[in-house]
């Protein structure tokens, strides 16, 4: 019993490949058909209405949290009010729709009639022609042992009660192909194919209840459901996901001194005006006063264009006191990133940007002149002039022409 | 025509990583599709190859069980590993349709088997 049978070739040549080849033809022949002979139906009107209605109970379902408690109240309302509600259906009406609908309405019922019979035909006359020609010798051994009591199924034809149960008849060789050649069916014949009967006659039987059950369905839905809304959670959200964002550009930090752009003599000098002029703009970003007064010459003169005033500060205090402003005005979000693009001698040319910490957007660009001298050793910055270019006309920067206006303020009160 | 194509799991609005995640019904219905397609796909190249390499009865469900891992694996890294992106449960790339290909990948095994060794 264990020793394998030799099967004739021709077995395998004329029984096994044009049984398979057969069935996938005639599988894919039945899928044309029937698209071709569905393409008759006129929808209902009340029924589409119907349908449309309770995707739309549904959505209001899934996404109610994301409307406030009012709104969704009144939704509610419309949907399930007693008097007028479209989901409400009064009693009576109930329980006549679907039966009736099914049987007295003869499109649907030829419908179904079609569709059955695109199903059972093809299955009856394939299994009728394997009986009559294939019947009576093994067909193919199947690779897997299976009970005695499979003997009855598999081998039909067979009248050897000592032949392995692994060798079964075509019959079975019939019906392993109608089960295994669905997951093909759906590869080669896209998502919509008229293959698949089981899961066909599934839908046939939901089909008739589904408009006025399934109205009261999603009435009790709405009914239960609880309103818990969303929208205060979402702040957090959207904080949580901007702190992601921003561990992804890496800090660079707000002095990147890219030397290749500045041009300039060399000298030891140069490095320590430079040097000194990116402390300052350190201290800026530390918002260190001291480190910032340190820089500031004596005699420091300041001019800067985005102040209308126009009058130059002179002298430290004064320096310092609107250095102190700007730094208050820029709060704790708004830095310099700078860009030395010049520097000879003592002088230093710097081009800078004010951005937004977190995410990088440029508030405002402007460019600085600094003139430094040595005073007992140490280089200290005795001119500034900033210039800032006109953003005014722009609207997300009127940002900073509001820390203009208040700058502005601010001093002439100072002054006067 | 054929709407198997593997490679293209389209992404998902997850609209609340926290409490609720809601999720686009179409995307979500063409992920599971797509993997419906890969496993059909996958356990029908498995039975042809258990065929030809002349497995018997459990060894076959072995490399069947193995074959659908595999797929499983391949799947959870072509959605980037963060699957909740994609699906709504770990259950859905890993267990879906597992036993769905079952029948096909004993035909072809059957098929090939009996093409190669009991020609």
């Amino acid at each position: 019993m264990a020793e394998d049978l030799v099967l004739d070739t021709a077995i395998r040549d004329w029984v096994l490949i044009p049984l398979s080849v057969v069935m996938v033809l005639i599988g894919v022949l039945r899928y044309f058909v029937s698209k071709l002979m569905r393409s008759s139906q006129t929808p209902d009107l009340k029924i589409v209405k119907e349908g449309q209605v309770i995707v739309r109970a549904r959505n209001l379902r899934a996404a109610a949290n994301f409307i406030p408690l009012k709104a969704f109240r009144a939704r509610k309302a419309y949907f399930t009010n007693e008097e007028n509600g479209l989901l409400h259906v009064p009693k009576g009406q109930a329980a006549s729709n679907p039966q009736a609908q099914m049987f007295s309405d003869p499109n649907m019922a030829m419908d179904m009639m079609k569709k059955n019979l695109s199903m059972i035909i093809p299955q009856t006359l394939t299994f009728a022609w394997v009986n009559f020609f294939f019947s009576g010798f093994v067909a193919a051994k199947i690779p897997f042992p299976l009970t005695q009591r499979f003997r009855s199924m598999l081998q039909n034809g067979i009248d050897l009660s000592t032949v392995d149960v692994s060798y079964v008849s075509s019959r079975s060789w019939y019906f392993l192909n109608l089960f295994g050649l669905r997951g093909l069916f759906s590869l080669i014949l896209g998502e919509e194919n008229a293959t698949d009967d089981t899961q066909r006659m599934m839908q046939m039987s939901g089909f008739g209840f589904d408009p006025s059950k399934s109205l009261g369905a999603e009435k009790d839905g709405l009914d239960i459901i609880q309103h818990d809304w969303a929208m205060p959670k979402f702040e957090q959200r959207a904080e949580a996901v901007l702190r992601k964002l921003s561990r992804f550009f890496p800090s660079h930090s707000s002095l990147s001194v890219i030397a290749r752009n500045a041009k300039g003599s060399g000298g030891e000098e140069d490095g320590r005006a430079l040097e000194t002029v990116l402390k300052l703009y350190t201290a800026i970003k530390d918002r260190d006063l001291d480190v910032l007064s340190d820089v500031i010459g004596e005699e420091c003169r300041c001019v800067c264009n985005f102040v209308s005033a126009f009058q130059p500060w002179e002298g430290k205090a004064q320096a310092l006191v609107f250095f102190s402003y700007l730094l208050r005005k820029l709060g704790e979000h708004i830095d310099f990133v700078v860009q030395p693009t010049f520097h000879d001698g003592m002088t230093v040319g710097v081009h800078w940007r004010l951005e937004w910490k977190e995410t990088k957007i440029t508030l405002g660009e402007g460019f600085s002149f600094y003139m430094c001298h040595v005073y007992h050793g140490k280089v200290l910055i005795k001119n500034v002039e900033m210039f800032m270019e006109p953003l005014l006309h722009i609207e997300p920067l009127r940002l900073v022409s509001q820390y203009e206006h208040y700058i502005t303020f601010q001093l002439n009160e100072l002054w006067n | 025509m054929a709407g198997h194509d593997d490679s293209s799991v389209s992404e998902k609005k997850s609209n609340d990583i926290s409490d609720l995640p809601t999720f686009n019904v179409e995307n979500m219905q063409s992920n599971m599709k797509v993997i419906y397609y890969s496993r059909t796909f996958m356990s029908i190249i498995g039975g042809v190859i258990a065929g030809v390499l002349g497995f018997t009865s459990l060894m076959g469900f072995i490399f069947y069980f193995l074959v659908m891992a595999i797929t499983s694996v391949g799947l959870a890294a072509k959605a980037g590993f963060s699957v909740h992106s994609y699906f709504d449960s770990w259950n859905r790339i890993i267990l879906d349709g597992f036993l769905g290909g079952l029948m096909s990948f004993v035909l072809f095994w059957t098929f090939a088997y009996d093409m190669v060794h009991i020609f």
